[in-house]
């Protein structure tokens, strides 16, 4: 092998990339070429003094932690957030459940009974001051009115009631359970009685009323017993309720009043 | 389980590190680059990972993506990719006789410590003024420490042509260095007398 035949395989020899057979030519060559050897050895040491030179920086050294940092960073990042994001909706679901079953407690509890304790503990708060009445003093179809307007019920409110000594004294709006009803004020002899009447699509939500749903128009309860009368009825579109500290007869005649009223108009 | 392959990448990555560092400092022609071109190699990789077969050659694995990233970065700054005229590529034995013949190199060769007193900036100026390919290939060599056929799998090219790249941008590099250090007087010779 000739020294220019051997120089040209100087690069790919310094890399350790040439086939055995050449590979062992060149060696040979250079056993026995001291100028050839010389000149592979400056040749690898400016090589070696070039790859020296070409090092990192701070700044890139800087950037690839940074990229390292970021890789480590993300999948954990996209845990926390994804756990971040289901608390939040745990958490709204937990809050938003508990705000409606405030207002539709009887979703969550034993329904039975449910209405008659709603019922009386709205007569009580009246009876305690705690319920004003919004409307007082007027007319019947002033109240009719209000309720329509105040409520967007249309009811029909009986002109009047076969009980002595009976007299209408105002409205409000008034929830039981969280449905909102009209709530009516009637006096029987200086006891109030009170008159709830919700939509009829209301009823589902309590127990004693589910069977108003597929019932016809002369659906009625009414009972009386610890002093207290309760009397449910339907009344067209509306279940009217009916209770008080009143003798039964008192609260169903109400009942009936109103079931009567709303039939033939 | 992403936590596993996440820490088995980057065991993986970390003796690469310097080498990926110093390969993408001087591939890169806008140091600005720099960042980006880490970022999305690593992100890009890693969702790959899971393809990875364990046991075949992760260095070349992971530079072709470093490769391909710092590429589509410097796409917007690079000139087409041309053969050098000054050199003489069909006939390398020609080549190195004109390479010899030049006494500057031939001072260089003699004197390759003079390079270590270069600012590492004159070295990268002269690699990057190398063509794209010619620079990749150098640099996987060089600082990557790749194999011609790592080379050659890494910028999906022939083996063969790696081998006469590599060459031609060894010679490159000698000429544009051997220029500055006859430009700048790095050696003088006064009568025989060499300068250490």
């Amino acid at each position: 092998m000739s020294c220019l035949e051997a120089r040209q395989w100087l690069s790919p020899y310094f890399d350790h990339e040439l086939e055995p057979t050449r590979q062992f030519l060149i060696e040979e060559h250079l056993e026995i070429c001291g100028s050839c050897r010389e000149v592979f050895r400056r040749e690898s040491q400016l090589e070696g003094i070039l790859k020296g030179s070409l090092v990192s920086d701070a700044k890139t050294q800087a950037a690839w932690t940074d990229a390292i940092q970021a890789l480590a960073v993300q999948p954990a990042k996209t845990w926390s957030v994804s756990i971040a994001f289901a608390s939040i909706a745990i958490v709204g679901l937990c809050l938003g459940s508990w705000i409606w079953i405030q207002n539709h407690p009887n979703y969550a509890k034993d329904l039975p009974n449910d209405l008659e304790k709603a019922a009386f503990k709205s007569h009580e708060k009246y009876l305690g001051g705690q319920l004003p009445l919004q409307v007082q003093g007027v007319s019947v179809e002033e109240i009719e009115r209000f309720i329509r307007e105040e409520l967007s019920i249309k009811i029909q409110l009986p002109r009047e009631i076969p009980v002595a000594e009976m007299r209408i004294i105002g409205a409000r709006p008034c929830h039981l359970a969280g449905v909102p009803v009209a709530y009516i004020i009637y006096q029987h002899s200086h006891e109030p009685v009170s008159v709830f009447a919700m939509q009829r699509k209301e009823a589902h939500w309590f127990q004693q009323l589910l069977e108003f749903k597929s019932k016809l128009w002369d659906s009625e309860i009414s009972y009386h017993k610890h002093g207290q009368s309760i009397s449910i009825r339907s009344a067209g579109d509306l279940v009217v309720i009916v209770a008080g500290y009143v003798p039964e007869e008192i609260t169903r005649s109400i009942a009936r009043a109103f079931s009567k009223r709303s039939f033939s108009s | 389980m992403k936590r596993g392959l996440q820490k088995e990448f980057l065991a993986l990555l970390e003796p690469l590190a310097p080498a990926i560092q110093a390969y993408v400092r001087h591939l890169a022609w806008n140091p600005t680059d720099i960042p980006d071109i880490f970022q999305t190699a690593l992100m890009n990789a890693f969702q790959k990972f899971s393809l990875f077969q364990r046991g075949t050659n992760f260095k070349a694995w992971i530079f072709k993506f470093v490769t391909h990233a710092a590429f589509n970065a410097n796409r917007k700054f690079e000139r087409a990719d041309r053969e050098d005229e000054n050199i003489a590529d069909t006939h390398p034995e020609a080549a190195i006789e004109k390479l010899e013949e030049d006494l500057a190199y031939h001072d260089l060769l003699h004197h390759p410590e003079i390079l270590r007193g270069l600012m590492s900036e004159k070295v990268s100026e002269a690699v990057i003024a190398l063509s794209p390919r010619r620079r990749g290939i150098f640099l996987l060599r060089s600082v990557g420490d790749c194999s011609y056929q790592e080379i050659a799998h890494i910028l999906d090219i022939p083996a063969g042509t790696v081998m006469g790249e590599l060459y031609r941008a060894r010679q490159e590099l000698r000429k544009k260095l051997t220029a500055y250090v006859q430009e700048n007087r790095l050696i003088r010779k006064e009568g025989g007398h060499e300068l250490p």
